[in-house]
């Protein structure tokens, strides 16, 4: 069942553009960034170096959450304009008739190419901002192994959000808007200090040391929150799936 | 005018309109208000509309796209009005129109906040706004590819730019909502006439 639904994933073409998006965004980013990064080090105006190269992995996301919701938008996207109600849906459903089965399937592909695409990213990332500012922080593995984890829970709660909407729009909306320069989430932490606990801040506590927000949550902590919020959208989105016509 | 009519009354029977609309109204509220809360501002809401102009561009892309929706319902609208110009001039106002609807109660809010006019340019920038979403919806015929691309370059790509080379960021469409001058005003305006002028040059010559 994951090699169908990964052979599926990797068929769509717009699962394609999310996959190169998320490799070569974040790496030219840092190539954006070295110069008035290099700048401020050497006047010392750079506070905290301990996060350049790390912040440039959110942008990399945008590929993971593409992943995340085609793999179920493909799903839902109607086959032709003379059949408007079919869908793929109904003859995955045909072919595996296990609706839990089919969904921990799915969830399994896409943690499966995220979790490559992250490695492969958060690598090359990391090993290119040393070598083009050697003041940044140097390869660490549980840091980076952090950050994929990070990228595989994001695209695990876009694809429940997808599944509990069957629509991608609402998805791509709400997590587009929140990864824009500062973050919605960050905005609310001002409202309440609990909005420090909303799935995408509490996350990035994992794999970043310097937050902008003045709680300071501890790495696992923080990973066994957001994992925490990955699973419940993930029952929610099994509920629903189950009760609901195809 | 009866191609105006028959699109407004489209629009405003879309479920998928109203939701969009209202959604943006209650986060353009709530950011509002957590960025009042932060810091008193000049204008909360031109604030908050940083991030929920996202609810104006989707507004335009579902306006655009609802067309190409399974079923392909450009097909009928086109049987019925075979003119592609006008109609794509009488879609636009109807857009425009909907934006100003849209718009109006959240430039009304903003004296709920500060005792302050509202800034007609944010008025204009949501106009714009809107009609952006709405030719990439009509370029890309989908929602969800509309949606990313417009998303992203008005979220991602622009504040990066804005970031990179300060001196050109006034002509970039966004700018406006953050430092309104007639140069800001009339990039915003020439970024939508230019890509709407695209739109239509595409709609006239490619096929339903």
């Amino acid at each position: 069942m994951v090699t169908a639904e990964l052979r599926k994933l990797l068929g769509l073409p717009t699962a394609w553009v999310g996959l190169v998006l998320g490799l070569i965004a974040a790496p030219l980013l840092v190539f954006v960034n070295a110069p008035a990064l290099r700048r401020m080090a050497d006047s010392g105006q750079l506070p905290d170096p301990a996060d350049v190269g790390y912040e440039n992995l959110g942008i990399g996301l945008l590929g993971a959450l593409i992943l995340g919701v085609v793999v179920v938008s493909s799903e839902y996207t109607s086959t032709g304009d003379d059949s408007p109600g079919a869908h793929q849906m109904t003859s995955t459903l045909l072919a595996m008739p296990g609706r839990k089965r089919l969904l921990a399937a799915k969830g399994s592909a896409l943690a499966l190419v995220v979790g490559v695409q992250g490695a492969v990213t958060a690598v090359t990332t990391i090993v290119l901002t040393r070598s083009l500012m050697p003041f940044a922080p140097s390869f660490d593995p549980v840091r980076v192994a952090a950050a994929v984890l990070y990228w595989i829970l994001l695209a695990l709660l876009a694809y429940a959000i997808t599944f509990i909407f069957r629509n991608g729009i609402v998805t791509l909306t709400l997590f587009i808007v929140n990864s824009s320069v500062v973050s919605v989430s960050y905005l609310l932490t001002k409202l309440t200090p609990l909005a420090a606990y909303l799935p995408d801040i509490v996350g990035a506590h994992m794999f970043l040391r310097s937050h902008p927000a003045d709680e300071t949550i501890p790495p696992v902590t923080a990973g066994v929150v957001m994992t925490l919020w990955v699973g419940a959208l993930l029952a929610v989105a099994a509920f629903l799936f189950r009760r609901r016509p195809a | 005018m009866t191609i105006v009519n028959a699109e407004f009354r489209k629009l405003a029977t879309l479920p998928a309109l109203r939701w969009t609309i209202l959604l943006t109204w209650l986060a353009t509220l709530l950011v509002a208000y957590a960025a009042h809360r932060a810091a008193v501002a000049d204008d909360p809401i031109r604030l908050a509309l940083r991030w929920t102009q996202a609810g104006f561009l989707i507004l335009g892309v579902l306006s655009a796209t609802q067309e190409y929706e399974p079923g392909a319902q450009i097909r009928a609208t086109l049987l019925t009005v075979p003119r592609r110009l006008p109609l794509l001039a009488a879609k636009t106002a109807t857009t425009a129109a909907t934006a100003i609807l849209a718009a109006l109660p959240l430039l009304v809010a903003t004296l709920w906040f500060v005792p302050a006019t509202p800034h007609p340019a944010t008025a204009l920038y949501l106009v714009a706004v809107t009609l952006l979403g709405a030719a990439c919806g009509t370029l890309t015929r989908n929602p969800l590819a509309a949606a990313a691309v417009s998303l992203s370059a008005f979220m991602v790509a622009f504040p990066l730019l804005r970031a990179r080379f300060p001196t050109a960021s006034s002509w970039l469409p966004d700018t406006l909502l953050t430092t309104s001058s007639p140069t800001t005003a009339l990039a915003t305006t020439v970024w939508a006439a230019l890509l709407t002028a695209a739109a239509a040059l595409t709609f006239q010559t490619r096929n339903a």
